[in-house]
């Protein structure tokens, strides 16, 4: 795989990502080679001298790559924060590829400082109140709300939309339905959201 | 998505340009080799690489084929008679003109007239979007194709279509009981809004 194509695919999983009502699998493996990528390149740039073209065509393009990774990997954990209970209580059965093992590990942490953050405060507070289960704080992502989709490939069996509606979905098409029928088309990066 | 972020996809297409300066070296980015340049030669450019060279008035950008004000006002024609959307010649046209006539205007002939046409173009396939999204929630429909309309286009209906569309279906699936209650609600404050008024 060469690196424009790790640079596009990169740029697909930060735009679904931006678009996803949920935390998509995590595509750290394309982080990790961008980044290799950015700093052999950093490496390089340092020998020309900083008036050549080349240099400033080249720094313009890594800050371009490192604002893209920035902003995907900020936009996971803004998500991470958002239904941090929820990820912890799904992360056994479905949560396998979901984080990088940096991002279960501030999941992890959050989760508990939030909690105890919020025992303390419960803590000073009268008792009537402070009876109060933290799991009903728990939010889940809205996978009923409408996305945009375009599919990369023709979907071969017709998906349900509701009790009894079907679509069709062709290669290129472009529909707005709701997130839950293309979940799976999603995750599996066979449909893009737009 | 917001439209900035929109335009950041956009400055990853490629146009060309005709540089005013000779350097041999290829220069071999991540998203593609650019080079060598030659003075006077038309070359591919990221657009990105393009706005670049043109604010240091080292190169002359040659706008795509569609930016003329012939091909536009034939696709505005094309928009006005079909009932679907009509496919545009790029992902990004109106991200593509803003970019390139932002910055390098003197070097497209005829750039006010295009971006008149473009602007055209824009308002009747959004006022067609609005229209058709009033349709699709009228028929009170889940799901709808909307082939080629373009990211910006999307983002503009996005908060419009999906607010309204969520809230339908809020609406749809909260139980009898709720509902009623809800009528309740808005009868009491129907009557203390008559009793005030």
């Amino acid at each position: 795989m060469t690196a424009q194509m790790v640079l596009a695919e990169l740029q697909e999983a930060w735009a679904n990502e931006r678009l996803a009502p949920e935390l998509l699998p995590h595509k750290s493996e394309l982080v990790e080679v961008m980044m290799e990528q950015v700093e052999q390149m950093e490496a390089n740039v340092k020998q020309l001298a900083t008036t050549d073209l080349r240099s400033i065509v080249h720094r313009q393009e890594l800050e371009r790559i490192r604002y893209l990774v920035r902003s995907y990997l900020r936009t996971r954990l803004s998500k991470i924060e958002q239904h941090c209970l929820h990820l912890v209580r799904s992360a056994g059965s479905a949560g396998g590829d979901l984080l990088s093992p940096q991002e279960a590990v501030y999941l992890r942490e959050y989760t508990a400082n939030a909690v105890s953050h919020l025992k303390v405060l419960l803590d000073n507070l009268p008792r009537q109140i402070a009876n109060f289960n933290v799991q009903e704080m728990e939010s889940e992502p809205e996978l009923e709300t409408h996305v945009f989709v375009r599919s990369k490939v023709d979907v071969q069996e017709a998906l349900m939309v509701g009790q009894d509606d079907e679509v069709n979905i062709q290669e290129g098409s472009q529909f707005v339905l709701p997130y839950s029928v293309v979940q799976q088309l999603v995750r599996s990066s066979k449909v893009i959201l737009l | 998505m917001d439209p900035d972020e929109i335009e950041f996809l956009a400055e990853q297409e490629w146009v060309t340009v005709v540089p005013k300066f000779s350097d041999p070296r290829v220069v071999h980015l991540i998203c593609g080799e650019v080079g060598p340049f030659r003075a006077g030669l038309p070359l591919s450019v990221p657009i990105w690489v393009a706005l670049d060279l043109r604010r240091r008035h080292k190169c002359k950008v040659i706008p795509p084929d569609w930016m003329d004000v012939e091909i536009l006002e034939g696709l505005l024609e094309a928009e006005k008679n079909s009932t679907y959307f009509t496919k545009m010649p790029s992902e990004h046209y109106m991200g593509i003109v803003h970019l390139l006539l932002g910055v390098a205007a003197e070097d497209i002939k005829d750039a006010n007239l295009i971006r008149t046409a473009v602007k055209d173009l824009w308002d009747l396939r959004v006022a067609k979007a609005r229209t058709s999204a009033d349709n699709f929630i009228r028929r009170g429909g889940r799901f709808a194709g909307v082939n080629h309309m373009t990211r910006l286009e999307i983002a503009t209906l996005r908060p419009l279509l999906t607010d309204a569309l969520d809230t339908i279906h809020f609406l749809g699936s909260v139980s009898a009981g709720t509902l009623s209650f809800l009528k309740f609600l808005f009868i009491k404050m129907d009557i203390c809004l008559s009793v005030y008024l």
